[in-house]
């Protein structure tokens, strides 16, 4: 087991009354497994893949790592945030390099030959990012998805235990996003990478996912743990397949059953109805044409 | 949007550069004028032309070339003012940029450094400087270092403070990606806050510099027997006024160039930066 979450609750305090947005949360992810962390917005995921970074502390709850408990953060946990956070005075190669101005990375108590090798690895992830002829461009030089490819070189040079991402690509474009939903699945296949993922894309979360832990609306609660039914190599085309979608049917029906802030269609048409009635005084029925022959 | 006066866009070269040169063809202009109006009256030694200063220029560029008296010795007088003043504002600046980065850049990482030095700096930055001049004379005499020290205290806390605001504004995303590699709290400040800080910090000192020249003759026309300030106390004695707008002019010049420098170095050393190219 290579990340083990136990009761984790999460309270803070807001305008003077205490919120709670995580409540006896427990799950695990297993040694080179993938899973997805979904939930409606403002269920506090991302706050849980922050205290599994160590980042926030929990308010109760325990984090375990190879069965040692953590406290703070540390290289094992690499991070891929949901904006980039590259270092902008750096170039493509400083930034994935960048862990080795560390002194965590630098101790000279490690034989060098050690450093070297992972030196070399860092090299490696540049080609495989396909970031190769834009290793000395500076990060404003680089589209979205290129900026992301960095990042996630950068958090793999350590070789971390697990890799923790934050909605990565959420700020992309859907092609750019599906390019490198597809560079995640092929590097996870050959790297053996363990990975949490935090997305608001039920597709992405099942396309990438082995499992997929579903959170409730505030405060957050595990609702369900699915496994995905597919093999670990899968082509974009899966999105198409009927279980595919089936699967995304379930999630869907489960993130509304969880809970979702209910404005809902009834509400917006009435206030549509109301507004442009009072204004134009053109009279907007809430029924739709479909009645009518 | 386009257009010459779409808000933010930017215009074709030339007519950039055109309403530049038409700035300062506005202030000649009204320069001329004003000096017309005090001739008209009889009172030109009052306020000169711009042509009677292009002769304070030719006279002293006469008096470097060909040592004639008494234009080489205005001259040597210009070129020693240059200097010690220069001597002056560098020494200051130099001081005020050793202390107030350190500290800026504590106050902007530790709230515990925020906390301790921030109040403190606030009530004494509202002390006007001047008038700590009385004061300033009697503890450090009126050689140099009261000279000295006024422009230290008039650009130091500002620095410093520009210089925290700059560490506070990095968002907190690059410190928390620091942790996540391993880097240590330390690290964080070190290779994260500071490096990206330093062009906002450049910044600050280049708008600090110009300050300092303020002072500088603040200072100078106060208490002293050589430089630019002391130069312009001693041509209004004289009622030459043709002389002292040369200084003005000189000041100003100076102020441009070494504007441009930090301008320069900004933009060689941080090409990383999108601010510091354009």
């Amino acid at each position: 087991m290579a990340l083990e979450l136990s009761h984790i609750t999460k309270t803070f305090r807001s305008g003077g009354a205490e919120v709670c947005a995580l409540q006896d949360c427990s799950f695990t992810v297993n040694d080179g497994e993938f899973v997805s962390l979904i939930g409606p917005s403002g269920c506090g995921k991302s706050t849980m893949l922050y205290i599994a970074a160590g980042l926030e502390e929990a308010t109760s709850g325990s984090v375990m790592l190879d069965d040692c408990y953590l406290r703070g953060p540390g290289k094992d946990r690499g991070m891929v945030f949901q904006n980039y956070t590259l270092y902008p005075w750096l170039t493509v190669e400083q930034n994935i390099k960048f862990p080795f101005r560390l002194k965590a990375n630098t101790d000279y108590a490690r034989p060098s030959a050690a450093i070297m090798g992972e030196i070399e690895y860092a090299g490696h992830l540049l080609e495989i990012m396909g970031l190769a002829q834009f290793r000395n461009r500076y990060p404003r030089e680089l589209s979205g998805g290129m900026k992301q490819r960095v990042a996630i070189a950068r958090a793999l040079t350590n070789k971390p235990r697990i890799l923790l991402m934050d909605e990565p690509f959420g700020a992309l474009d859907a092609q750019t996003r599906e390019e490198l939903q597809e560079l995640m699945l092929l590097l996870g296949l050959y790297e053996k990478t363990t990975t949490l993922l935090v997305t608001h894309d039920i597709e992405e979360a099942i396309y990438l996912a082995d499992r997929i832990v579903v959170l409730s609306a505030r405060p957050g609660r595990i609702l369900e743990e699915i496994t995905v039914p597919f093999p670990k190599d899968r082509l974009l085309d899966i999105k198409l397949t009927p279980e595919f979608l089936a699967l995304k049917r379930r999630l869907v029906d489960l993130l509304h059953a969880g809970g979702r802030p209910s404005s809902g269609r009834a509400e917006i048409l009435e206030r549509l109805g109301q507004h442009f009635h009072a204004t134009t005084g053109t009279p907007v029925t809430t029924t739709t044409n479909q009645q009518q022959p | 949007m386009t257009g010459l006066l779409s808000p933010r866009r930017p215009i074709p070269r030339p007519f950039y550069w055109g309403s530049a040169a038409l700035g300062f063809v506005v202030l000649l202009c009204v320069w001329e004028w004003a000096a017309g109006y005090y001739a008209a009256q009889g009172k030109q030694v009052l306020f000169p032309s711009p042509a009677a200063v292009g002769q304070v220029v030719q006279n002293m560029v006469r008096g470097a070339t060909t040592g004639q008296e008494p234009a080489a010795r205005e001259f040597q007088n210009f070129a020693a003012d240059l200097r010690i003043s220069f001597f002056r504002v560098t020494a200051a600046f130099a001081l005020a940029a050793l202390t107030a980065i350190p500290l800026g850049v504590m106050i902007g990482s530790y709230r515990v450094g925020e906390a301790f030095i921030q109040p403190v700096t606030e009530f004494i930055r509202y002390i006007p400087v001047p008038a700590l001049i009385p004061l300033l004379i009697v503890i450090f005499g009126i050689e140099e270092t009261s000279k000295i020290m006024l422009i230290y205290l008039g650009t130091f806390f500002q620095l410093m403070l520009m210089v925290s605001d700059e560490i506070r504004r990095v968002p907190y995303d690059l410190v928390q990606a620091v942790y996540t590699m391993g880097g240590t709290r330390r690290e964080a400040v070190t290779e994260v806050l500071l490096p990206a800080s330093w062009p906002g910090i450049v910044d600050a000192l280049r708008l600090c510099n110009g300050w300092a020249w303020s002072w500088l003759i603040v200072a100078e026309l106060v208490a002293a027997n050589e430089g630019m300030g002391f130069r312009i106390v001693k041509y209004q004695r004289f009622l030459q006024t043709d002389k002292i707008f040369f200084y003005l002019v000189a000041l100003g010049v100076i102020g441009l160039l070494l504007d441009l420098a930090f301008r320069l170095f900004s933009k060689i050393a941080f090409r990383w930066n999108v601010a510091a190219r354009n």
